[in-house]
């Protein structure tokens, strides 16, 4: 058996126990915590029959254990539940509907993210102790207290109201969204040629990717700085240098080409910061995502659909994460080839 | 008497810490021959190491050469701007590393970290610095089949040949060994040294060899310096120094030697501890140590005296 | 205690005295110790800081930023200003409960899952790497949600986050110290599990919480700012910065902007302030090697 499919293995193995985890931690946390989760949907003054149903309804009137086992056995099956409101869908349909807008959020905001953080982490570790690592590294702990909704409405108002360049809210202008195939606006807009379509879809993105993308690159500064600082310091660089090889691709060659795979990892497991940040900023920005369902849900107090979306980013979060450990350990050849 | 390959004179390397300046290497002077071996001895933190990367200005920060010049045919390499230094460094003086492990990148092949070293010295053509790599690595024992291997499927005894063939690929005038078989075990000690002073012969290489194991450089070196305390204190040809070993601390290296056919032996050792650089002993560094230590040896600081062509001390004992 | 106390002091001391050979950490330690004990003195002496009423109408709505009220005045004609004082408070009290409840809970398991280690050990390390893997603000918003609103609510919310922090931590200095020869000599004397724990490993694990604290107080804040911001916090018309650049945030489009502006401000320079306090005294403590 290839060490790489064992290394699978025994990730999969603590990556199950942690979804159980969590979405025990999800259930005890929306039944058993104090409020009763019916009286705050109906209010304190309905009617007791209207109470009954409802809580019959939700399946809220069975004991605990039981309660447990059918919302793990539903879950298996797919099944999130379905909304309270507005035609009662399945809850899984409309989240796939808005997970689009949100990962599209996020690819934009970790690229611009992975970039800057590239950029001044690597020039960082090279003039360690001097000025301009000290500023980077500032930057750093700036960028990270930005409060999103702050900094993005700053930027809504520089940008959008006193210059009036990009827009601020919404994905794209009315009646120019793209043919929906993915979901994804920029993607679909170049598979169906929609050119004004693309323009809108990137000019609505610009300055939500930025304000999430500066967030989040101050934590990439630090630890692509922190990776290659150490990686600089490795023998086999100075052996590098010792055979004459230039200064420049002693940096990019050698000591960022082996820093890339355990950086890219390290900040792909920064995901889950990434995903509390779209929450902000599509709040901010009127973005149609996930986080604008789970508030607007939470405002209609529509139970299922707030449960179902929490579970949902739950089981993301954990494949992300173990997508970008096994991913790491396929690219690694002192890991592939034993 | 042809000019010498290699002249350092009055050589000061400082790291510039925290806790004060750590005088590493301390004003040192030597000189090497065309085809000549040196060996450079000394206990661990002496500045042997220091020396050898000082030569090719690899001195990591916060260290730097303060003072002194180090002459590499006609060339001051104190002195170049760093482009021609880093010509210079592979192609003219090259160095092997101490742990092939650590000196080799993990995660590049072998026979591309060879190519590599060829084309960033101006080879241009791709099949001929293949042709160039496997015909070195043959050299040092190693087969073509593993010119795409990744050094962590390699021996320690392996690794360390492609160190060695990646420091001769361009037949480089002078050799700095740091330790080469320190972090290898006896047998294969054996091997890389036989290796070595092979391809000594036939590269007609110069080469520095510097280890702490006196007993190992004795066999590989011609001439020998014994470093102490960032100082050179003695220097002459090997077999003179073991037979006639002229500063206390160099009797006492040998002395600590364990002879393998005496039966019952008490380890010799030397007393006390190497000094701190940041703050050395007054007068000759290794009074606090020796035997015959003098009053004038605490307050004065000894010269470099010629006792005889080619045979240098730094001590009161002899002048 | 005492003990503790006396290190901080000469700590400090040692901090200033040495200002000549100070470094960019000092620098940065120094600016983010000014931050923070400006709004806690925002905080303390809030009614003797602040020229109005933060909760009731003073004056005509959304005036811009004037001599008689430094930040402009709000939707409802309140001062800016006042309200920002106020906030400090606020801010201050839900920070400071939801980091020692963090402390409280996170603290003794760390302790107890590191020294017993075993089955235990696997499983509360397991639970509290599944709640460190999920992003925090949902999991405040969750908590938020089935609880309510409310101070103590809030702070619990934002608590449970950082739990697996202190967790953390805790059981890494635990486990170091655990295997250490002084341990085994205080065994070997016969002293008992509680004893051990208490005298031994507690001392050493100490000295790295604050730090930790430091930067849990900066997130915190910025948790506290998103659920008000989302409309989770607390109810008005309590003066609180998220609430309030929510609320100006509706007037931005229409020009109307100190009131988003300041609120905001502050939530920044706060979170600043701790993190730049945190990162500094880390850096001081903790010194990066030299090459």
């Amino acid at each position: 058996m290839s060490s790489l499919r064992v290394y699978i293995a025994s990730r999969l193995l603590t990556a199950i126990p942690m979804v159980l985890i969590l979405l025990t931690v999800v259930f005890v946390v929306l039944r058993i915590l104090p409020g009763d989760p019916v009286v705050a949907i109906v209010g304190g003054h309905a009617p007791p029959e209207v109470i009954e149903t409802l809580r019959r309804r939700l399946g809220l009137d069975k004991p605990l254990h039981l309660q447990y086992l059918d919302y793990l056995w539903k879950l298996m099956r797919g099944d999130l539940g379905k909304s309270l409101i507005w035609g009662q869908r399945p809850v899984i349909d409309e989240l796939m509907e808005r997970f689009p807008a949100t990962l599209e959020l996020s690819i934009f905001s970790f690229i611009i993210a992975v970039l800057i953080g590239i950029f001044t982490g690597v020039k960082s570790a090279r003039n360690f102790g001097k000025p301009i690592d000290h500023a980077i590294r500032v930057y750093g702990i700036v960028t990270y207290a930005l409060f999103i909704p702050w900094f993005g409405m700053m930027l809504q108002f520089i940008f959008g109201v006193y210059l009036r360049w990009l827009p601020i809210s919404g994905r794209a202008d009315p009646f120019m969204e793209p043919e929906r195939i993915t979901g994804l606006y920029v993607l679909d807009s170049i598979l169906t040629l929609d050119f004004p379509a693309l323009i809108s879809a990137l000019r609505h993105l610009v300055l939500p990717s930025i304000t999430l993308g500066i967030y989040i690159s101050g934590i990439f500064t630090r630890i692509v700085r922190s990776h290659m600082i150490e990686v600089l310091r490795m023998d086999y660089i100075r052996a590098a240098r010792a055979r004459g090889i230039p200064e420049g691709r002693v940096v990019y060659r050698h000591a960022l080409k082996n820093a890339f795979v355990p950086l890219l990892t390290m900040m792909g497991l920064q995901f889950a910061l990434l995903l509390a940040g779209a929450v902000l900023t599509e709040t901010t920005f009127s973005w149609p995502g996930m986080g604008t369902y789970l508030l607007e849900r939470i405002l209609y107090r529509d139970f299922p659909a707030v449960q179902g979306a929490i579970v949902f980013i739950a089981i993301i979060i954990i494949l992300i994460n173990l997508l970008v450990d096994i991913t790491y350990a396929y690219l690694d050849p002192r890991i592939r080839l034993r | 008497m042809s000019a010498p390959l290699l002249d350092i004179r009055g050589l000061k390397v400082y790291y510039f810490a925290r806790r004060g300046t750590v005088r590493a290497v301390d004003n040192v002077s030597l000189k090497l021959t065309k085809g000549e071996s040196l060996g450079l001895v000394g206990e661990s933190g002496c500045g042997k190491s220091t020396l050898g990367l000082a030569i090719l200005r690899l001195v990591p920060e916060p260290g730097r050469i303060v003072a002194g010049s180090v002459i590499f045919d006609g060339l001051d390499l104190t002195k170049l701007s760093e482009e021609d230094m880093r010509r210079i460094r592979g192609s003219r003086i090259a160095m092997v590393f101490q742990d092939p492990m650590t000196s080799l990148n993990p995660l590049m092949k072998i026979g591309e970290q060879l190519t590599e070293t060829l084309m960033v010295h101006g080879e241009a053509d791709k099949e001929v610095a293949k042709e160039k790599a496997i015909s070195i690595l043959s050299d040092v024992g190693i087969g073509p089949e593993r010119f795409n291997d990744y050094p962590h499927q390699l021996s320690g005894g392996m690794r360390q040949r492609v160190m060695i063939a990646m420091a001769l690929i361009l037949k480089p005038d002078l050799v700095i060994a740091d330790e080469p078989t320190t972090a290898l075990d006896v047998v294969t000690q054996a091997q890389i040294i036989d290796l070595m002073k092979d391809l000594k012969e036939k590269y007609k290489m110069s080469l520095i060899f510097i280890s702490h194991d006196i007993s190992l450089v004795s066999e590989v070196a011609d001439r020998m310096a014994v470093m102490y305390a960032g100082q050179v204190v003695e220097l002459g040809d090997v077999l003179s120094i073991f037979d006639e070993p002229l500063h206390p601390y160099t009797k006492a290296l040998l002395e600590a030697i364990p002879n393998i056919e005496l039966a019952d032996q008490k380890l010799v050792y030397i007393p006390g501890s190497p000094p701190d650089l940041v703050s050395p002993p007054p007068g000759c560094r290794f009074h606090p140590r020796c035997p015959f230590a003098t009053d004038k040896c605490k307050v004065e600081e000894p010269e470099m005296i010629e006792v005889r062509p080619g045979r240098w001390v730094k001590c009161f004992r002899y002048g | 205690m005492a003990r503790f106390e006396l290190t901080i002091s000469r700590h400090i001391a040692r901090f200033f005295a040495r200002r000549a050979k100070w470094g960019a950490e000092h620098y940065i330690t120094a600016t983010g110790a000014i931050l923070v004990s400006t709004i806690i003195i925002m905080a303390i002496f809030a009614p003797w800081i602040a020229p109005y009423d933060p909760i009731r109408p003073v004056g005509d709505p959304l005036t811009p930023p004037c001599r008689e009220y430094i930040f402009g005045t709000d939707s409802i004609g309140r001062d800016v200003f006042s309200r920002i004082v106020y906030g400090s408070r606020i801010a201050l009290q839900i920070m400071i409960l939801a980091a020692m409840m963090s402390l409280a809970v996170g603290l003794p398991l760390g302790l107890i899952s590191g020294y017993v280690g075993g089955p235990l050990d696997r499983a509360l390390s397991l639970i509290m790497d599944s709640l460190y893997a999920f992003p925090g603000l949902i999991l405040a918003i969750a908590i938020a949600y089935a609880l309510g609103p409310g101070v103590i609510n809030i702070s619990a919310s934002i608590a449970v986050i950082y739990i697996p922090t202190y967790f953390r931590m805790i059981r890494a200095e635990v486990l170091s110290v655990r295997e250490s020869l002084y341990v085994e000599a205080a065994k070997g004397l016969g002293a008992d599990t509680k004893t051990i724990l208490f005298k031994y490993v507690l001392p050493n694990v100490l000295p790295s919480v604050p730090v930790v604290f430091s930067l849990n107080a900066a997130d915190a804040i910025l948790t506290e700012a998103g659920l008000s911001f989302l409309g989770l916090g607390l109810p008005a018309p309590t003066p609180d910065w998220g609430f309030d650049l929510r609320s100006g945030y509706l007037y931005m489009p229409a020009g109307y902007w100190w009131i988003a502006t300041f609120s905001g401000l502050m939530i920044v320079l706060s979170t600043l302030g701790f993190s730049l306090l945190g990162e500094g005294i880390n850096e001081i403590l903790n010194p990066r090697l030299e090459r």
